[in-house]
């Protein structure tokens, strides 16, 4: 990717790519200063840089700590532009609660999902690892989210994903918010067989899916 | 070993085939088959949690761990390091308590309240998360010291098994020789990864002073063991579900040079080496060549890339494997057939002209059937033999 000097919308974009986080917070003030709009830096920048970085990670041109590190740069430029966008509703894609299910402390692949949420639009609040069951219900009611993500790696913590989707339909829940799985031992299969509405193989697909959800919900 | 009728039965398939098949001792089986050459089937390593090994030993009858190893026809047996009598382990009120670098680890239980319920050692709180420079990392008063172990009664320990069995030095699972590993402990998975992409002189100082503190502790355990060792095993995840966790180029400048350095220490006292890494790292494989890897563990299935046929194919005539069954499906959800087929696939696929070895590709988790834990041992004897 060739970076324009005289474009800082591009400059913008291979800062985050490269993971430069100082440059890319240099860039996403220069392009307000350029006079672009909020969403066109977020849209036509910010997220397309991600979008690339996906695609690095996907052919195994990048791995996880590029990943790791144009994702941080995203979130500090996200930190900038979102509170300058003038209609507050337009901010997000949707709201999401995420964690790691009870019993397990794995959370590199959450991490990253939830990093690509948010630079994909999302707006995620992440309750970490270990999460009870009741905690996630707690914290979808009071965020009032449209998502609910979960992940896990140890096989024999599947179950707690499984009693996770069948206490947010007990909550009456189930319909409004929509519920994303993954994790390494998560088929598509599992995903249908505990009722939950999405299964994402990776972080980028995790993001197609929750967009896909919430597009359906519109 | 119980007598009683039904669990003569159930011990009776295992009992036949061995019988059929079995001419050598389990050392010398092994020792084969990391030779290159062909024993009388292929041997077989053992990797299960404690409460399997509890219900396997309740179905088969058997009386200690021991026992069941014995009969199950475990061709290995791990040592697991020197005596530990450095610092004591400080506790902590919230119930954490502090490893061997001073990571503050607390116990979490998994698959709470079904019938597959467990615990293991989980990280809490990383000591070096929060270090922002060089001088601070090194001040690091917790670093551990190959003093703090006892070496004295290594050979005693890997002895008692020969020369019937093949001793495999295992270490701890939370201080075996690694150097991403321990780094992630101290820093922070997060962390050390972004440490990686963005701070090479943090990841350098750290990195240095495990691979000091594991080049001195492995020559003084070899010493000690003084011929006693039959394989060296060390462990440090570098591949993921769908590829490796960093790129070639960053594992060649961080790592590799460690990653040789052990091997050469091994070497030198003539010991062969295994090396467990979870996930797909067929990238990295042509580089643990070159460095001198005898043996190559795990080898997960349903990862990328790590289709046993396909890598005894590219890589058999130059490395040994060990692993191949798995844990993230076949085992916990697969029937017992669905086992069968995958030990037929492997045995089918790596065992010619030896350099394979049969094992999980990791523990055999709690939530496997006792079904399946039979029909994977049946399987090893029934298509093992060559």
């Amino acid at each position: 990717m060739s970076s324009n000097p005289a474009n800082p919308l591009r400059q913008l974009e291979c800062a985050i790519v490269k993971g430069h986080t100082k440059k890319a917070i240099t860039m996403a003030e220069k392009c307000l200063e350029a006079g672009l709009s909020p969403r066109v830096i977020i849209d036509q920048g910010v997220l397309k840089a991600m979008e690339e970085v996906g695609k690095k990670w996907k052919v195994y041109e990048y791995f996880i700590p590029n990943v790791l590190v144009s994702a941080m740069a995203t979130k500090l430029c996200l930190n900038i532009l979102r509170p300058l966008l003038k209609v507050p509703g337009s901010r997000f894609l949707g709201k999401a609660v995420a964690g790691t299910v009870e019993g397990d402390i794995h959370d590199i692949g959450k991490n990253i999902v939830v990093m690509f949420m948010e630079s994909a639009g999302f707006e995620v609040v992440d309750l970490g690892v270990d999460v009870p069951v009741g905690s996630f219900i707690k914290a979808v009611k009071k965020e009032k989210a449209n998502l609910l993500l979960l992940s896990c790696l140890y096989t024999v913590n599947m179950k707690a994903m499984e009693d996770t989707v069948m206490a947010l339909a007990k909550a009456g829940l189930k319909g409004k918010v929509n519920t994303l799985i993954g994790g390494a031992p998560i088929t598509p299969g599992f995903a249908t067989s505990i009722g939950a509405d999405g299964y994402g193989r990776d972080a980028l697909d995790a993001v197609r899916t929750a967009r896909e959800l919430i597009h359906a919900r519109k | 070993m119980k007598e009683e009728q039904i669990f003569q039965d159930r011990r009776a398939r295992i009992n036949e085939l061995r019988a059929k098949t079995e001419r050598m001792s389990h050392r010398q089986r092994a020792m084969m088959a990391v030779k290159h050459q062909e024993p009388d089937r292929v041997p077989i390593d053992n990797w299960m949690v404690p409460e399997i090994q509890k219900r396997a030993m309740e179905y088969y009858g058997c009386d200690t761990y021991e026992e069941l190893q014995r009969f199950l026809g475990v061709d290995f047996r791990n040592n697991y390091g020197p005596s530990y009598v450095g610092l004591s382990f400080k506790k902590f009120p919230d119930g954490t308590v502090e490893d061997l670098w001073g990571v503050r680890r607390k116990v979490v239980t998994y698959g709470k309240g079904t019938a597959h319920e467990g615990t293991y050692s989980e990280v809490a709180e990383s000591p070096l998360a929060n270090m922002k420079t060089v001088e601070e990392i090194t001040a690091y008063p917790r670093w551990a010291s190959p003093d703090w172990w006892d070496y004295a009664k290594v050979k005693e320990d890997c002895a008692q098994y020969h020369p019937e069995f093949c001793v495999i030095n295992v270490g701890d699972r939370l201080d075996r020789t690694a150097q991403l590993k321990p780094m992630m402990y101290l820093r922070g998975i997060q962390q050390a990864f972004v440490d990686l992409a963005l701070s090479p002189k943090i990841v350098e100082v750290i990195r240095d002073r495990i691979v000091a503190y594991f080049t001195e502790y492995n020559h003084r355990v070899f010493k000690a063991a003084d011929g006693e060792i039959d394989i060296f095993m060390m462990g440090d995840d570098m591949g993921g579900q769908t590829g490796p966790l960093i790129s070639l180029e960053m594992w060649r400048r961080y790592f590799k040079k460690g990653f040789k350095a052990f091997i050469d220490i091994a070497h030198e006292y003539g010991i062969p080496v295994m090396y467990h890494t979870c996930g797909d790292v067929k990238a990295l494989i042509p580089d643990f060549i070159e460095c001198g890897l005898d043996i190559l563990q795990s080898l997960q299935p349903r990862a990328t890339n790590m289709d046993i046929k396909q890598l005894k194919h590219e890589f058999g005539k130059d490395l040994c494997f060990q692993g191949g069954m798995d844990i993230q499906h076949t085992l916990p959800l697969g029937k017992p057939e669905d086992v069968r087929e995958m030990v037929k696939y492997a045995m089918d696929a790596a065992k010619a002209g030896g350099g394979y070895i049969v094992c999980t590709a990791h523990n055999i988790q709690v939530d496997t059937p006792i079904e399946n834990v039979t029909a994977l041992f049946e399987a090893y004897h029934e298509f093992g033999a060559y």
